[in-house]
């Protein structure tokens, strides 16, 4: 990040009175200093990092940079109040210069049980427009000069993403709106099904790209929207490759042949770096777990990461960690509880079975219960620390750590 | 403006392609009506360097073209893009505009719908993303990096609160994407408070209090244009800021429930609002000047400017780059043919003051207001008209653009 940070205290709505205007949550600190964890570097090396995030572009593909309620149960209320609270302070010491936010996601439930829906996709963009609007330190991020400018002005570049366009529904004019209203990436589907595609978590993981769906990708495609199979099960990934006529990413995956995880097999990865396209290493709660590293860290990332970039080529792998300000695992934990009790009516389906994990936890292995390394979004960095420790050039970095994002928002975004 | 203009051709949602897309209807040429208040060799001179040098504001426009078949307007709104004449634009000198986001039906019959507006606001924006001239203007600096490099500042507004309906944090969400001025209501009642065609004027309503209170700490422009005069004064004096009164005029010239008393302008005026002058057909009629034009719009500015001070009044057209006469009429017709529910109410003993004179025949003989038709040329005449009148350069600069400017500074 360029030095010369421009954060000047603003915290998330302050232009309005908590509990008056809006209600008042207690928030987790964003950063647990018991949970901080930073690759161990030599002092020489520890200079070489500290250079390394101050000359280069550091491009987060994926997280959701807001802080999260200390009582984990206040989960699923947090977004019925509709405001999620960015966690500026933080984001202002990350070392991050521009940051892929997917804001509400799968938990976008301000008006409804299953979110996903119009009115709360525009709602949280919203929302999260308008406390940007108040500050300025962070900048909403449309083109790739925002970057540039932000870079050099010791700002952040927000870039609004959704990670499914389950809220189009049906209909393609929707995404010329969003991108209006400043989107500038977005997910074919969630883990389940849509309208477009077919998702990760269905137990039928045939389904491909429908004709809607591509639909959607050639509008996109005239829109300069970035596309991101980030949930799409493998056919629809491949389906949405062939399909789109500029490169596309996955903003928060992993290597399915050696992780266990939210992962992508071989086929895809392959055919994304063969159409130019970029896989941001990802992990979310709980990480990617490999034989090696049967607990998510940053290790295992790391390990991920090398294997991306010996498959695909340095030049096709970026990073999307997919973390956030709070306990993540508890937080799914949350969800998984109400839904129990909260009348999601979801069932368990006959047939369907949970794929088993292929790395079971030595009982000698610690599991912290969160990703060590990777665990928030001011852990970004410690990515740029791995690869020190790993032997990587400085070149080689800054390609993953941003300039390959660059060079594919340079090419897609109008 | 300043020089340099950075138009480059572009047309609207040039990206997509037409009938296969989104639905193509024939425009109107936008420019048709173009007419500019004639002046000698050296005022055409001293105009043009104050065009040049000064920032200038619309406060009230349409810049969207629309069919030459007037009976295709439904169609086309439901077709939900609206398209902007940036060529025109190029032509106008203005360096912003504040663009009013009205019932956007798109979709319901009624219009002023949520859903339907944030359609329509997204559409917009996404066209303005992938070209370079109009820029959207999200505070006063984008408006001043317009003028100095010959571009324009697009500022979205609604000019009325009904989409938010009861639900407060709207305001922030509109915000957030772009809306920076709100009315309080429509010249029909809502949820804030009486609107001035209504029979019982009962003003602010405690939500409007509350949106009022919300619009402040956001930092919205709060719009009075089609407000009840209780409705306008309530918010004058309640709100923290200055407000505006986007497009309006003196009722002592046109003695019409569309214009605002004296003691609303002067209240406006005390509380440093700003009122722009307007000229949609009849609105600014005078005894003096009864056929709608150029001469009884300035009559307005005029008194207004005597009334209220020369920092508080500006242009605020409400010009259309389509046949403004036309979509009256059309509208006349629709209320009694496209089933939207308009009853006529009986007489209740209350005395209403009338509305813009709406006679058929009288729309049709004025057919447009020569000089103020469109945003092109509306400020541009005001200007000209001024330099022809002997307003010093001081005088014509805040009218045309330095009050609107002010009272941005002090809100946003």
């Amino acid at each position: 990040m360029g030095s010369n940070k421009k954060y000047s205290g603003y915290k998330a709505y302050q232009y309005l009175e908590p509990g008056r205007d809006y209600k008042e949550f207690k928030l987790r600190k964003a950063v647990v200093p018991e949970w901080e964890y930073k690759v161990p570097l030599s002092k020489k090396e520890e200079e070489r990092f500290e250079a390394f995030v101050v000359e280069n572009i550091i491009v987060d593909l994926h997280e959701h940079p807001c802080q999260y309620p200390e009582d984990l149960n206040q989960s699923p209320d947090l977004p019925h109040e509709g405001r999620q609270f960015m966690a500026h302070e933080a984001l202002s010491v990350s070392g991050l210069d521009v940051v892929f936010d997917n804001m509400l996601d799968g938990r976008c439930t301000i008006n409804t049980k299953h979110g996903w829906d119009w009115m709360s996709t525009l709602h949280d963009l919203g929302m999260r427009l308008c406390d940007i609007a108040h500050q300025d330190f962070v900048i909403h991020c449309k083109r790739v000069s925002d970057i540039y400018d932000a870079f050099k002005q010791g700002k952040l570049a927000w870039i609004a993403a959704l990670e499914s366009a389950t809220c189009c529904e049906n209909e393609v004019d929707r995404i010329d709106v969003l991108f209006g209203l400043g989107v500038r990436s977005m997910g074919i589907c969630y883990s389940e099904n849509n309208l477009l595609g077919g998702g990760m978590g269905e137990m039928n993981l045939d389904v491909g790209l429908s004709d809607f769906g591509y639909d959607c990708v050639v509008r996109m495609n005239k829109l300069g929207m970035l596309i991101d199979i980030g949930h799409t099960n493998d056919r629809t990934a491949l389906e949405t490759i062939e399909s789109s006529k500029d490169p596309i990413y996955n903003s928060h995956s992993g290597p399915g042949a050696i992780a266990d995880g939210h992962t992508n097999g071989d086929e895809v990865l392959k055919a994304l770096s063969e159409h130019d396209g970029l896989v941001g290493i990802g992990g979310a709660g709980y990480g990617l777990k490999t034989a090696k590293h049967p607990v998510g860290s940053i290790e295992s990332y790391g390990e991920c990461l090398e294997y991306c970039i010996n498959l695909m080529g340095i030049d096709h792998v970026g990073c999307g960690p997919d973390s956030l300000y709070g306990d993540h695992q508890a937080h799914y934990a949350a969800f998984a509880r109400r839904s129990k009790i909260d009348g999601y009516g979801h069932y368990e389906r006959p047939g369907k079975k949970r794929r088993p994990g292929r790395f079971p936890k030595p009982t000698d292995v610690v599991d912290p219960g969160y990703v060590r390394g990777v665990e928030n979004p001011n852990e970004f960095v410690n990515i740029a620390r791995w690869m020190i420790k790993h032997g990587y050039s400085d070149e080689e970095m800054a390609k993953v750590m941003g300039k390959n994002a660059l060079k594919l928002l340079e090419r897609v975004w109008p | 403006m300043g020089g340099n203009k950075k138009y480059a051709g572009y047309q609207s949602y040039s990206y997509l392609e037409p009938g296969i897309d989104y639905k193509v209807f024939k425009f109107r040429d936008p420019l048709a009506w173009f007419w500019l208040y004639p002046l000698s060799k050296t005022e055409e001179e001293r105009v043009e360097e104050i065009i040049e040098k000064n920032i200038l504001i619309d406060l009230h426009v349409h810049p969207n073209p629309g069919p030459d078949d007037i009976s295709q307007e439904l169609d086309w709104q439901r077709e939900g893009r609206k398209f902007i004449a940036y060529d025109a634009l190029a032509r106008s000198g203005l360096d912003g505009m504040i663009d009013w986001l009205g019932p956007c039906h798109a979709i319901t019959k009624r219009g002023w719908k949520w859903h339907e507006l944030i359609d329509t606001l997204g559409m917009g924006l996404c066209d303005v993303e992938h070209q370079d001239f109009v820029i959207q203007c999200k505070n006063v600096e984008d408006i001043v990096e317009a003028h100095e490099t010959g571009r324009i500042a697009w500022i979205p507004a609604i000019e009325s609160a009904t989409h938010i309906e009861n639900e407060v944090n709207r305001l922030e969400i509109l915000y957030g994407l772009g809306i920076r001025s709100v009315g309080i209501c429509f010249s029909e009642s809502n949820q804030l408070g009486t609107g001035l065609a209504e029979m019982r004027d009962a003003g602010l309503t405690d939500f409007g209090y509350d949106c009022v209170a919300r619009m402040n700490k956001v930092g919205l422009l709060i719009d009075v244009s089609h407000s009840s005069d209780l409705t306008a004064m309530d918010t004058i004096e309640l709100s923290k800021d200055p407000i505006l009164a986007s497009h309006v005029g003196t009722r002592t010239l046109t003695p019409t429930s569309r214009m605002f008393p004296d003691d609303v302008l002067v209240a406006l005026a005390e509380r440093g609002g700003v009122l722009g002058i307007e000229a949609p057909p009849n609105s600014t009629v005078t005894g003096k000047n009864p056929i709608h034009g150029l001469e009884s719009f300035m009559e307005h500015v005029e008194y207004c400017i005597d009334l209220m001070g020369v920092e508080y009044v500006g242009v605020g057209s409400d010009s259309y780059y389509f046949d403004h006469v036309g979509e009256y009429l059309e509208g006349q017709k629709l209320r009694k043919t496209a089933g939207m529910g308009y009853a006529k109410r009986p007489d209740q003993g209350i005395k209403r003051l009338p509305n813009t004179n709406m006679d058929p025949e009288s729309l049709r003989r004025l057919k447009y207001v020569k000089g103020l038709e469109n945003p092109t040329e509306a400020t541009q005449n005001v200007a000209r008209w001024m330099v022809h009148h002997g307003y010093s350069d001081q005088e014509i600069a805040k009218v045309i653009g330095l009050n609107a400017l002010q009272l941005f500074k002090k809100v946003w």
